[in-house]
């Protein structure tokens, strides 16, 4: 069951498997949305929608890879689950290494696609939470001056804070100031949970 | 015996061995009149000598008169005939004279015996007697009949007759027939003119006649004995013409045969005979033989003979019929009619060949062609499995999706029924889908015998691109087609036509798979270019073909693809001959291969 505000985008360009996949996840609960080509599909897309994309892998035109790789830079990439009139495995493993979710015939078994889907659902729900919160500390370092990014830097290198005084020249009184600062900014109380935060915001640990 | 008895009697045999002699080849060549003609004149001039005899020995004047009213018989039988003779030998002279003049000689016979003595005197008062040869002969003393004239004008027709048919003869060309029969003919009317004037008068004891016509039994009996020599001749070359003719005919293994139209008799030579015994009668019916043909060809022959006898084409067939040794063998019989004046036929004369071991290499090469054939298309329709299998399991899945969607609706309370509707409705559909894929496959891989018939181009290619449509979505390649509008068909084999469309088409995808950047199309056009063919391109945008191996392309065996059989194209080619085309290999200007195909043209079948 998709959580509210999920949907399944469904990408095929043969209408008939296109009507009947939509009446399964329909009639299985799902909310779905339906498209008749790759490209139908990124023109249309509400940006920050969230679900998953259940795509045909070969349809004329853009075909499911080019569609995941477009999807994969945008950014709010949707998981994709690829289905094809019959798998051959070396385009399903290259599928599933760019990240697709899942790789399925279209005759596979009900439950194994709803699982699929699923899985699917579950982990945009996940990776959508980490983008929201990967999102705010973004917001939150933005606010950080230039020399408070430096001392931060230093900081991650574990630098005490004569040291740091020292290699950028100024008192260290003024590293104390712009430490408590950042800290305050950054809504953390301890240099650990700085260092943790720091590596989630996907700041790098040393330079 | 005297000089006079011993000619005389002399002439008379001689004039009666011919005229047996011709009256023998008369019985034979019942046809030939002018044999029986020349025996009636030989025969009458025998009478004649004998009479003549008698005559010139009568003893009384009333014996005279007597004796030669019975040779005017023996004269009128040897005009007539002489008329009649000439007729028929020299095929010249006016038909109302010779009836003229036949009348005639009747009209004096009937006269000759109602006056007496007869029609040439009025009468015979005595007999003188007159030495000759040293005999003494009987002249007659009497006056000449008034009738005379008219035993005078038949001799003036029996002239004018003679002449003109003589020249009649010498403008077609029968010169010597004509002078020597005409002159002979001629000299002895006026010579006998002249001794019965002679006679008459008591000058010579009797008209001569035998020894007047004597000369010309003579060239008459030449002129048929030369005809006799000619046509013995003529049998004889025949004779040894129709040894060789049978001695080539046999050698060749060649059946003559005739049928006679009119008679409805069919005559074959012993090879004919030997391989077709029709039972019955030597010359069986036209029916007889005919019940010996296949029932699948009579039909078709019974057509044919009619046409032939319609027509003004000379007869050509090919069939089958039970031998003589009771197995099927295969003829090939060509014949000629020949016709009468109003052009009716009267006979069917040719030759026949049997071609039973001709029939069955053709057959078991095509048998082997089309196994080859078979073998390739298994193998080009392996090369599509992956495709084939993906767009079967399109139509698969829709219709399974569409199943469980449907039971999970069934679930709801109430069911939905408009979307139940819909489902099942797009299930049949897919099922269709399906079911054509699987006959479109199917359709290939049959094995089948050549069959050739009329075939629209458009539905051939899209037959094919139907089936290529998965694997060039999978190649990422476009097929575009571009036919103008009411091309005609092509005569070939649907089956085979498809296998070299999909070949060509293969091979394009696979010049174009190795090629980065371009667009992948191939195109197809089609148009009429000369009487009778049309002309298939199949141009794509690959790599093109080395122009070194060029001229080989169609050769078996040569691949450059790691995965090709390598018999692709030389199967393509001999379907493309074997329909009478013909197969070549271009590169474009601006890059890629170009495949062209000329095709026979379909006769349309008039609209029945």
């Amino acid at each position: 069951m998709s959580k509210p505000g999920q949907k399944v985008f469904i990408v095929d360009d043969d209408a008939s498997f296109l009507r009947s996949i939509e009446r399964l996840l329909r009639s299985s609960g799902h909310a779905t949305e339906c498209f008749g080509s790759a490209s139908e599909f990124l023109a249309r897309r509400t940006p920050g929608a969230k679900g998953c994309v259940l795509a045909d892998l070969r349809m004329p035109g853009m075909d499911g890879m080019a569609l995941q790789a477009k999807l994969a830079q945008s950014a709010d990439p949707l998981p994709v689950v690829f289905l094809t009139g019959h798998g051959d495995i070396p385009t399903g493993v290259e599928a599933m290494r760019r990240g697709a979710e899942d790789f399925l015939v279209k005759t596979a078994p009900k439950e194994l696609l709803l699982a699929a889907i699923e899985r699917a659902l579950a982990r945009d729900a996940r990776e959508n939470t980490a983008r929201t919160r990967r999102r705010q500390l973004q917001s939150h370092f933005e606010k950080l001056t230039p020399r408070e990014h430096q001392v931060l830097s230093q900081v991650m290198l574990g630098r005490r804070n004569k040291q740091i005084a020292t290699d950028m020249g100024i008192e260290e009184r003024s590293v104390k100031r712009h430490r408590t600062n950042l800290m305050r900014k950054l809504e953390v109380t301890s240099v650990a949970e700085l260092v943790q935060l720091a590596i989630e915001a996907g700041m790098p640990a040393a330079e | 015996m005297s000089w006079i008895t011993a000619i005389w009697s002399i002439a008379a045999g001689v004039s009666l061995t011919l005229a047996a002699v011709h009256i023998l080849v008369w019985v034979r060549k019942r046809n030939a009149l002018e044999h029986l003609f020349f025996s009636v004149s030989a025969m009458a001039a025998a009478v004649i000598a004998m009479q003549e005899l008698a005559l010139m020995h009568a003893q009384t004047p009333a014996e005279y008169g007597a004796m030669l009213r019975w040779m005017h018989v023996s004269a009128a039988a040897m005009a007539i005939s002489i008329v009649w003779f000439i007729r028929c030998h020299l095929r010249a002279g006016r038909i109302w004279l010779a009836w003229l003049i036949t009348g005639l000689r009747i009209a004096i016979l009937i006269l000759n015996f109602s006056l007496s003595p007869n029609a040439s005197f009025q009468e015979i008062h005595a007999l003188r007697e007159i030495a000759f040869l040293g005999e003494t002969l009987s002249s007659p003393v009497g006056s000449g009949s008034a009738w005379r004239v008219l035993i005078h004008l038949s001799s003036v027709l029996l002239l004018v007759y003679t002449l003109d048919a003589g020249v009649a003869a010498w403008k077609r060309g029968r010169s010597r027939q004509a002078l020597l029969l005409s002159s002979s003919i001629l000299a002895g009317i006026i010579l006998a003119a002249i001794f019965s004037g002679l006679m008459v008068r008591g000058i010579l004891p009797g008209p001569f006649i035998a020894l007047i016509y004597l000369p010309f039994v003579f060239a008459m009996a030449f002129e048929l004995s030369l005809d006799l020599i000619r046509s013995n001749q003529l049998s004889g070359e025949l004779l040894q013409s129709e040894k060789r003719m049978s001695l080539a005919a046999r050698a060749a293994d060649l059946g003559l045969w005739e049928w006679n139209v009119v008679g409805d008799e069919v005559w074959t030579n012993d090879v004919g005979s030997n391989r077709v015994r029709a039972s019955g009668s030597d010359r069986p019916s036209i029916e007889r033989y005919l019940a010996l043909v296949h029932p699948d060809d009579r039909d078709r022959l019974r057509a044919t003979l009619h046409h032939t006898l319609e027509g003004s084409e000379d007869f050509q067939a090919e069939f089958r019929m039970t031998g003589a040794d009771g197995a099927e063998r295969w003829i090939a019989a060509r014949g000629q009619v020949e016709r009468d004046e109003q052009r009716k036929p009267l006979l069917l004369r040719g030759v026949s060949v049997d071609i039973t071991a001709r029939r069955q290499a053709e057959l078991e090469l095509q048998t082997h062609r089309n196994e080859l054939a078979l073998v390739q298309r298994v193998s080009a329709m392996g090369q599509l499995s992956l495709a084939l299998a993906h767009e079967l399991n399109q139509p698969l899945g829709a219709i399974l999706r569409n199943a469980e969607a449907g039971e999970s609706f069934l679930r709801q309370d109430p069911p939905d029924l408009g979307e139940l509707r819909e489902i099942l409705i797009d299930i049949q559909n897919d099922g269709r889908r399906a079911a054509d894929v699987i006959d479109r496959m199917r359709a290939l891989l049959r094995h089948g015998d050549l069959r050739l018939e009329a075939i629209e181009l458009q539905e051939l290619i899209e037959q094919v691109a139907a089936l290529l449509n998965a694997e060039m979505q999978a190649r990422h390649a476009t097929l575009h087609s571009v036919l103008p509008h009411r091309l005609p068909k092509v005569r070939g084999d649907h089956i085979q036509l498809q296998q070299v469309l999909l070949n060509l088409l293969l091979n394009s995808l696979d010049a174009m798979d190795g090629m980065e950047n371009i667009t992948r199309r191939i195109e197809i056009h089609a148009d009429q270019v000369e009487d009778g063919l049309i002309e298939l391109a199949i141009e794509d945008t690959g790599t093109g073909i080395d122009p070194d191996r060029l001229p080989h392309l169609f050769e078996p065996l040569l691949t450059t693809k790691a995965e090709g059989t390598g018999i692709g194209l030389a199967i393509s080619k001999t379907i493309v001959e074997a329909h009478g085309g013909r197969i070549w290999a271009e590169n474009n200007p601006d890059g890629g291969a170009c495949i062209l195909i000329k095709l026979p043209i379909a006769r349309e079948e008039p609209a029945a």
